[in-house]
């Protein structure tokens, strides 16, 4: 089954707009899940949100953040998803993996394991940061290009 | 007794940990499948671009024929002559087909994607 010539259809033929998109997107909840758990976390207490709050906002980011992580993926996973050069490509599929590998680890520590809270400040900062990369490493590629 | 959450996050996890593996899985076997070459050469007419490359890189045809350069990538191409030669496609979305008389060698490029690089040859 050709899922991407399928992707292609119901976008219009605009599969790498839509990637674009979402990747911001992505990027920009990864920003906000930052700044409401370091709300939470207690390091900017000085922010104009309750704690509680602040806790709604990061989980329901959170899940869209992941859903469309997850779709934007996929969509690299059965198409151009392979070539080692050049560099850029390379760098976007380890950060790729790279995010993947710390949302598993993540997620274990909050919701498997349930141990290790002290190291998901530490998760979550490097996952934004990932997130800033695989942006950087694609968006940022695109628009430059135009 | 295991609530129903939990095992839903633990189906996720394990979902998380096969997007990580997935990626580097399939460098690997694409490094594999084309054995490590960096180029390919053929006599065909056509070009496709996929993958963030032109294949083949080098296409040799007779004077006058018309190359077909056809993009089944996800990502918007152009055929752009290097050097700042007269052929220049424009932008060629997922799909669509650039068509070229080919009169003299041709080395072009992608400008969106300026690491994409080939060349058509002509015989003789």
């Amino acid at each position: 089954m050709d899922v991407i010539g399928w992707l292609n259809d119901i976008t219009d033929g605009n599969l790498l707009l839509w990637k674009v998109v979402l990747a911001t997107v992505v990027f920009a909840l990864a920003g906000l899940q930052v700044a409401m758990a370091a709300r939470f976390w207690g390091v900017a207490p000085a922010m104009p949100i309750s704690g509680g709050a602040a806790v709604k906002v990061h989980r329901a980011s959170g899940r869209v953040a992941l859903l469309l992580a997850v779709v934007v993926a996929f969509t690299c996973l059965v198409g151009p998803a392979g070539p080692t050069s050049p560099t850029r490509v390379l760098l976007h599929s380890v950060f790729g993996a790279l995010a993947f590998a710390v949302m598993t680890a993540k997620f274990a520590v909050l919701k498997v394991v349930r141990k290790g809270d002290k190291y998901l400040p530490l998760l979550g900062s490097l996952l934004f940061l990932t997130f800033g990369a695989i942006w950087a490493t694609s968006v940022a590629d695109y628009v430059s290009a135009r | 007794m295991v609530k129903a959450s939990s095992r839903v996050w633990t189906v996720l996890v394990l979902l998380f940990a096969v997007f990580a593996v997935a990626g580097p899985v399939k460098m690997i076997r694409t490094r594999a499948d084309s054995g490590g070459a960096t180029g390919t050469s053929s006599t065909g007419d056509t070009v496709v671009m996929a993958k963030i490359a032109f294949a083949p890189t080098s296409l040799t045809v007779a004077k006058g024929t018309q190359v077909v350069f056809r993009n089944d990538d996800v990502a918007p191409h152009t055929v752009t002559a290097q050097g700042g030669g007269s052929v220049d496609s424009g932008i060629i979305g997922p799909g669509k087909t650039f068509r070229l008389v080919v009169n003299e060698s041709l080395d072009y490029f992608c400008e969106i994607h300026p690491q994409m690089k080939a060349k058509v040859l002509l015989t003789g």
